[in-house]
C-alpha cells in the first residue's frame, strides 16, 4: 500500500514502524491524555491506561505490518477505538459481568475508525492466541516451525538442524497440523469465529 | 493422515500441482470440516510468519513505549495531568533501512524458488531410518519442574525457588545459575542436578549436561533413570551413537522405564 492512499495521519503509524523516537513522543503527547481520561472514567487506574495505550500502540504496528493495511480515518479516531476495545476486553475479563464503556470524547470515533480498530484488535487476538498454542508445542516443532516462518526454506532448517530434508518437510506439516488442533480445542477459537 | 497434513501444507506452501492439486480443491469443496482446518491452518501460517519476521522491530518499539510510559508515569506523579508537558530525552533512532533487508529476503526466496523444483525431484518423503539428531528431536521433551515445598536453611532454598521460577519461565541460564550456587552448598541434591543438567540442554549445551547426568544415571536417586534416558539423548544430540545405545541397553535390561520408547530408538540405532 503506497503512502497516497492513506490518510495524513498515516505518519503516526509510519513512525511506530520506523521507530522514529520524535514522532512517537508527540503521539504520547498528543494522545495519551484522552485515552487515560477514557480509562480512568471507565474503573481504570492510570498504570491501566499506560497499559492499554501501549497494547494499542502494539496492536496498530501489528496491522501495519500486513500488506493490506490502510487508514482512511484520523489516527486519533483510530487509536481511540482500539483502545476502547482493548479496555472492554479487559474488563470483561476481570469478570465484570454486562460491562460498558462510556466514552469520555465526543465524535472521536468513525465509521471507518471503528471498522479498522474492531479488526486491528480481532487479529491481535487470533494472533495471541496462536502464539500461547505455540508456546504448548514442543521443543522440535517450535524449532522447525519459527525458522520456516522467519524466511528460512526447509532446505536450510534440516542443514541447520542436521536432519534430512524429508524427515523436515514431514515434521513440518506434522507441527502445522498439531498447532491446528490446539488452536480448534481452545474455547476462544469459537469466540473469535476464525473459520 | 500423515499424507493429508502434508498436502495441507504443500497446498498451502503453492506446491500441489495436477492431479493432486484438482483433488484436494475438489475436497475443499466438498468437506466444510476439511475446509475450515486448511483455512485455520493459512491463518496461522499468516499470523506467525508476521509475528516472526518483525519480532525483533516489534520487541524494539515495545521497549521504546514502556520507557515512554515510565516517563508518563514520572509526570503523572510530579504533577497531576501534566503528561503533556513532559520533556524526553531522546536519542535519534538508529534506522535500519529495510531496502537491503527486503533486496536479501527477495534473493533468499528466489534462490529457494529455483531450488524448490530441483529439490522436489529427489524429494524422499521420510526415509524408514532416523538419524542421531532426528530420533532426539522425536524423542527429546523437557520435564516439568514443579515446585515444591523443601526444608532446608532460609538462603539455600530462596536459591532453589529462584531456580525453579527461572526454570518453569524458561530463563535456563538464569535457572543454571541459581542451581550452580545450591550445588555448591548442598552437592548431594539430586534434585537440582537433575534440572540443573535438563537447564544445559535446553541451552544447547549437551556436553555439559553430561557430567551431571552420568553421576546420577550411576547413583541410586529417583532421578537415576530419568537421567539415564536424558544422557541417552544427549548422546544422540553429539552424534555419539555407540554410547546412546550403551546407556539405552543398560536402561531397558535393568527397569521396566520408557520400553516403547527405547526399543524404538534401539531400533533406529541398529
Amino acid at each position: 500500500m503506497t503512502q497516497e492512499h492513506q490518510h495524513p495521519d498515516y505518519k503516526y503509524v509510519l513512525a511506530l514502524i520506523q521507530n522514529e523516537h520524535e514522532m512517537i513522543q508527540e503521539i504520547y503527547r498528543l494522545f495519551f491524555p484522552k485515552i487515560k481520561r477514557l480509562i480512568t472514567r471507565n474503573s481504570g487506574s492510570h498504570e491501566d491506561a499506560k497499559d492499554i495505550f501501549q497494547e494499542a500502540l502494539l496492536a496498530v504496528y501489528d496491522q501495519a505490518k500486513r500488506s493490506d493495511f490502510r487508514i482512511s480515518c484520523p489516527f486519533d479516531a483510530y487509536l481511540y477505538s482500539v483502545c476502547r476495545n482493548l479496555w472492554l476486553s479487559q474488563l470483561r475479563k476481570r469478570k465484570k459481568q454486562g460491562v460498558t464503556v462510556k466514552d469520555t470524547e465526543q465524535s472521536v470515533e468513525t465509521k471507518d475508525a471503528l471498522i479498522l480498530a474492531e479488526e486491528t484488535t480481532t487479529n491481535q487476538s487470533k494472533r495471541k492466541l496462536f502464539i500461547e498454542m505455540f508456546d504448548k508445542l514442543g521443543e522440535s516443532c517450535q524449532a522447525i516451525l519459527s525458522r520456516n516462518w522467519k524466511g528460512l526454506s526447509i532446505k536450510l532448517i534440516s542443514e541447520e538442524l542436521g536432519i534430512s530434508y524429508g524427515y523436515a518437510r514431514k515434521k513440518k506439516s506434522e507441527c502445522v497440523a498439531r498447532l491446528t488442533q490446539l488452536v480448534q480445542k481452545h474455547p476462544e477459537y469459537h469466540r473469535l469465529r476464525l473459520t | 493422515m500423515e499424507e493429508q497434513e502434508l498436502h495441507i501444507d504443500q497446498y498451502l506452501s503453492g506446491e500441489l500441482s495436477g492431479e493432486k492439486l484438482r483433488a484436494f480443491e475438489d475436497r475443499l469443496t466438498s468437506d466444510p470440516n476439511f475446509a475450515k482446518k486448511v483455512e485455520l491452518a493459512r491463518q496461522i501460517n499468516l499470523e506467525m510468519q508476521l509475528h516472526f519476521e518483525n519480532k525483533e522491530s516489534r520487541q524494539e518499539l515495545a521497549n521504546l513505549l514502556t520507557d515512554f510510559g515510565n516517563r508518563q508515569e514520572l509526570g503523572s506523579q510530579e504533577d497531576g495531568e501534566s503528561s503533556q508537558k513532559i520533556l524526553l530525552e531522546i536519542e535519534k533512532p538508529k534506522q535500519e533501512k529495510t531496502n537491503q533487508k527486503g533486496m536479501r529476503r527477495f534473493l533468499h526466496f528466489a534462490a529457494v524458488a529455483a531450488c524448490a523444483a530441483a529439490l522436489l525431484l529427489f524429494f524422499r518423503p521420510w526415509s524408514s531410518s532416523l538419524s542421531p539428531a532426528e530420533l532426539y528431536i522425536e524423542q527429546y521433551s523437557p520435564p516439568d519442574w514443579q515446585s515444591g515445598t523443601r526444608s532446608g536453611e532460609d538462603q539455600e532454598q530462596k536459591l532453589l525457588d529462584n531456580a525453579n521460577n527461572a526454570f518453569q519461565s524458561k530463563q535456563f541460564q538464569k535457572a543454571e545459575k541459581h542451581l550452580s550456587k545450591y550445588l555448591q552448598e548442598q552437592p548431594e541434591d539430586a534434585e537440582a542436578r537433575y534440572y540443573r543438567a535438563i537447564a544445559q540442554m535446553e541451552q544447547g549445551r549437551h556436553q555439559s549436561a553430561i557430567s551431571d547426568l552420568q553421576q546420577l544415571g550411576n547413583g541410586s536417586s529417583v532421578y537415576r533413570n530419568d537421567a539415564n534416558w536424558y544422557l541417552s539423548l544427549c548422546y544422540l544430540k553429539l552424534n555419539k551413537k555407540s554410547e546412546a545405545k550403551e546407556v539405552l541397553t543398560k536402561l531397558l535390561s535393568s527397569e521396566k522405564y520408557r520400553n516403547k520408547e527405547i526399543k524404538k530408538t534401539l531400533q533406529h540405532l541398529d
